[in-house]
């Protein structure tokens, strides 16, 4: 971590002294991995961007919390997803099948008679939220309301308004009140007393809130490349996922433990070979991989913690990688919000094992939960 | 006994939990149990004494900034001690959860 840390400050600085590099983030929470990268094929300004997606279930965590059909503009490509999701007492079961949009006909088609798009994935992902209620009966709650509404009252939260931390808060910024007391009196807020016992206890810790998720994807793809001599073949082998998390919240912070299994192909260096066009002097060429995709797999285990300040957010985020035995981090630092006041933007800081660190502005679409 | 039903609008993850005291002064709670009724939207009804006060407190996870809404039925016969039914706020934008409590009393 040390000659994580002494990159990292090397790349800030070099940040700093010219070449501010932007990036637009899809899915700026997820780490980077080596295998991932290579896979893509990109050039290196594009790897250290796609090396952020270690996640194979994208699409169902970009899934709506209905049934729809939607158009999502990518960096690569814009995708049209049909999503549907399922409440249980079990959990949440979202499906989502997505494809690239057909840029050159109005319909985009996710199978036809001849069988599935070119380039089609299949996500599933089953995810229960739930808190923790096994001490909820030692929580002395009519206690806690009592205190909170003397709280509300003390500090002029408008009648008529609910007694919360967010109108708690609120009311103490706009009397003008020091953000120590504020803090006090938020703390006091959060704190429940356990019956029996008058010792203050922070209320999601007495009743924590986690949840679990499974995802799985599979993702078909059509590689067209060249075979010695110089024919050409295709290749459409099956690209898969398996992943699961735990995830606890807290009041501003949370804490995501993730373990997947993934299998991607990695296209191979591209050949040309022309041919000439009749009657003329000029010629026709074509460009593609030479030799057939290589399989990478990969088991990245990963730990993030998120945590949310008054003006700022940081993300850091440690992965590792079994398969390809690499590890990697990122430092996401949140300073800039949208007009509805959220995080959507600020400085990152990326690692990679025997890789020299990156730093670059980003933005991304509003920093939360999932 | 009136049956209170507690409606829940919000895409941010709720409990809610309805506590009195005993003749003892010991607490007594119970959480409601949610049902989702359609895309954030969610609803469970309890029975509560007449005439006496309950407490109703709240705890909704989700996306800062995330609104939520809680209305408590039959509106005409519910009272609570200091928010207006429906009960309505948000999320801080610096924090992942929001909790808050009130009083109400049910007539017959």
């Amino acid at each position: 971590m040390s000659r994580l840390a002494k990159h990292s400050l090397a790349g800030a600085l070099l940040l700093l002294a010219a070449n501010l590099s932007v990036n637009a983030q899809e899915r700026p929470e997820e780490v980077a991995l080596r295998a991932d990268v290579d896979q893509r094929g990109q050039s290196e300004s594009e790897e250290r961007d796609l090396a952020s997606r270690a996640s194979e279930t994208g699409a169902v965590d970009a899934a709506p919390d209905k049934d729809e059909v939607s158009i999502s503009a990518g960096k690569d490509k814009s995708v049209a997803k049909i999503s549907l999701s399922r409440d249980s007492s079990l959990g949440r079961l979202t499906a989502a099948l997505s494809t690239p949009i057909n840029q050159r006909d109005d319909a985009t088609q996710f199978f036809t008679l001849d069988g599935p798009a070119e380039d089609v994935k299949l996500d599933l992902e089953w995810k229960r939220k739930s808190f923790g209620l096994r001490r909820l009966p030692k929580v002395d709650f009519p206690e806690l309301t009592e205190r909170r509404l003397e709280l509300c009252d003390r500090f002029a939260v408008p009648q008529g308004t609910a007694c919360t931390d967010t109108e708690l808060e609120n009311a103490m910024t706009a009397a003008g009140r020091p953000s120590s007391e504020i803090a006090q009196a938020l703390d006091d807020f959060f704190t429940v007393k356990i019956v029996g016992t008058n010792k203050p206890v922070p209320l999601l810790r007495v009743i924590p809130y986690r949840d679990f998720l499974v995802g799985g994807s599979v993702g078909r793809t059509e590689r067209t490349f060249f075979d010695l001599p110089d024919s050409q073949r295709e290749d459409d082998r099956l690209s898969y996922s398996l992943s699961a998390s735990y995830r606890r919240i807290f009041e501003s912070s949370r804490v995501t433990v993730s373990l997947a299994t993934q299998r991607k192909f990695k296209e191979a260096e591209k050949a040309r070979k022309c041919a000439v066009v009749d009657s003329s002097t000029l010629e026709r060429c074509k460009d593609l991989p030479l030799g057939e995709a290589a399989v990478v797999d990969s088991v990245p285990f990963t730990v993030e913690y998120r945590l949310w300040r008054k003006s700022f957010a940081v993300s850091p985020k440690l992965a590792y990688d079994f398969e390809q035995q690499v590890a990697a981090a990122s430092l996401p630092l949140y300073l800039i919000t949208d007009s509805a006041g959220k995080l959507t933007g600020g400085i990152r800081v990326d690692w990679e094992e025997h890789k020299d660190p990156v730093a670059f502005v980003f933005v991304s679409s509003p920093l939360g939960l999932d | 006994m009136p049956r209170v039903t507690f409606e829940v609008e919000s895409t941010a993850e709720p409990i809610l939990i309805v506590s009195t005291r005993d003749a003892e002064g010991r607490p007594i709670s119970q959480q409601v149990d949610l049902r989702p009724v359609d895309a954030g939207r969610r609803t469970g009804s309890i029975t509560v004494a007449n005439r006496q006060t309950h407490t109703l407190t709240w705890i909704c996870t989700g996306n800062p900034g995330t609104q939520y809404k809680i209305t408590l039925e039959p509106r005409n016969r519910v009272t609570l001690r200091r928010s207006r039914n429906p009960i309505e706020s948000r999320i801080a934008t610096t924090r992942l959860m929001t909790t808050g409590s009130d009083q109400f009393e049910v007539e017959p």
